[in-house]
């Protein structure tokens, strides 16, 4: 018994570390439409998802992971492994005492995450081409791809509840997360 | 507040992002570019994503297959227009190419004669006969060119301006028989005048004549310009000797001369206009 909860555990720690590899993976390779120029970031959905439905100490550690990743293809020197582990222990603090785990409160998080990433991403071009010319980024590229990456959410938090029901035990014939 | 900062989850992020931290430190100290464990994350991540990064590249190149004929007759359309604007980029590279190497070459003999005064011209037709005893210029008097200007490739004689109009001119080759040029060679110094026989110049040779029988001119021997007469400056290159042959009454010797330039591949000269 006892072994079967540790290795469904098990399965289920390793399929979302799996899924914010893959989520690093698709931020970096040409696989996902980039219309007019704007890209996804999955790992922020994906950092508040863990929050909600894992336990605080692995959600944290898996959007680290998942920030190391970005932080490997992206250019100079930069901290989106800080950014979401410390957006997913934030999230998960909220979640645990404060906030209940519901399409809003889901919603409201990876928007807010968004849009803090998408005005980093803004000041740092600021920094390096200039306060006039960023604006123009901010506007048809920054903001635009936080309404992008918004469209992932639900598709994360499908494949997220498919992985939770697929690692549930059985209690009473009832599948328990 | 004391529940967040006392949270299993803060504590993991505070060790995360110490840990993060410091590496980025650690990097920046030694000028690496990346934290230790984003050097070991790589390790792994990058040959992942080279491999994903290979086989979405190979699916959008499969899918291609897909596409529609008339997208694709399109993109052949503007492949060909883009193939015919780098073939025209090309020529005109060419063209340029060859022009810089004859400036060059003219560079070198105004720098040693710089009395020398020149007029670039290009060949815009060829005597109609189908042989190359004339052929007319794009310059004329207008570029202050004159009847009798020799025309040079270099140091080599091409021949002399026989006709000037405003725009344009007409030349006489060495290969013409009409044109006589004193000259002599080199080896010997032996002189001589450049008259060449009609039938030696439908071949593409130019010959002098009435050499005597006892010549020490000999095949491979060097034939120059003397200057005598003044219409050609001295030492300009007419050919070589190809070999030495007796005239139909044996009473003299013909050295029959090959051309130091290639007629058939000429297109710009220059007209000595004053020297």
């Amino acid at each position: 018994m006892r072994f079967g909860i540790r290795r469904r555990l098990v399965i289920r720690r390793v399929a979302f570390g799996v899924l914010a590899v893959a989520c690093a993976l698709l931020q970096s390779i040409p696989l996902l439409p980039t219309p007019f120029g704007i890209c996804m970031m999955p790992l922020v959905p994906l950092a508040v998802l863990l929050a909600a439905y894992e336990q605080g100490q692995p959600a944290v550690l898996f959007s680290v992971l998942g920030g190391v990743c970005w932080d490997v293809t992206a250019p100079g020197l930069s901290f989106y492994g800080v950014g979401l582990g410390a957006l997913a222990a934030f999230c998960a603090v909220l979640f645990r005492y404060r906030v209940n785990r519901n399409a809003l409160s889901l919603t409201v998080f990876a928007f807010g995450g968004s849009v803090f990433t998408a005005v980093l991403h803004w000041l740092g071009s600021a920094f390096s081409i200039g306060f006039p010319a960023a604006w123009e980024s901010l506007l048809l590229q920054e903001l635009p791809s936080v309404a992008y990456t918004m469209l992932a959410l639900p598709i994360l938090y499908m494949i997220l509840r498919m992985i939770l029901k697929a690692t549930a035990r059985k209690r009473g014939g009832v599948r328990v997360a | 507040m004391k529940r967040f900062f006392k949270n299993a989850a803060f504590k993991a992020f505070a060790v995360a992002a110490g840990f993060l931290l410091f590496g980025s430190l650690l990097s920046f100290g030694l000028r690496g570019g990346s934290s230790p464990l984003n050097s070991l994350v790589a390790l792994v991540f990058s040959p992942l994503q080279g491999v994903c990064t290979w086989g979405v590249n190979h699916f959008r190149d499969a899918l291609k297959y897909f596409e529609s004929s008339a997208a694709l007759r399109t993109e052949l359309e503007k492949a060909k227009n883009e193939v015919a604007a780098l073939q025209e980029r090309v020529v005109d590279y060419d063209e340029q190419q060859q022009k810089l190497s004859l400036y060059e070459e003219f560079l070198e003999i105004k720098r040693e004669n710089p009395k020398y005064d020149f007029q670039e011209a290009s060949i815009i037709a060829w005597s109609s006969n189908g042989s190359y005893d004339t052929f007319t210029l794009n310059r004329g008097t207008l570029a202050g060119i004159k009847v009798q200007n020799p025309v040079l490739l270099g140091y080599r004689l091409a021949g002399v301006v026989v006709k000037a109009d405003l725009t344009s001119c007409v030349v006489q080759t060495v290969l013409n028989p009409a044109l006589h040029v004193g000259v002599y060679e080199t080896a010997t110094l032996e002189v001589g005048t450049l008259s060449t026989a009609e039938e030696l110049s439908r071949e593409g040779y130019c010959s002098i004549q009435n050499l005597q029988r006892s010549t020490s001119i000999s095949a491979a021997g060097l034939i120059c310009t003397s200057g005598l007469g003044g219409v050609f400056p001295k030492n300009l290159i007419i050919g070589t000797v190809r070999e030495i042959r007796d005239d139909e009454q044996a009473l003299s010797a013909i050295a029959v001369i090959e051309p130091a330039i290639d007629f058939s591949n000429l297109r710009d000269v220059f007209v000595l206009r004053a020297f």
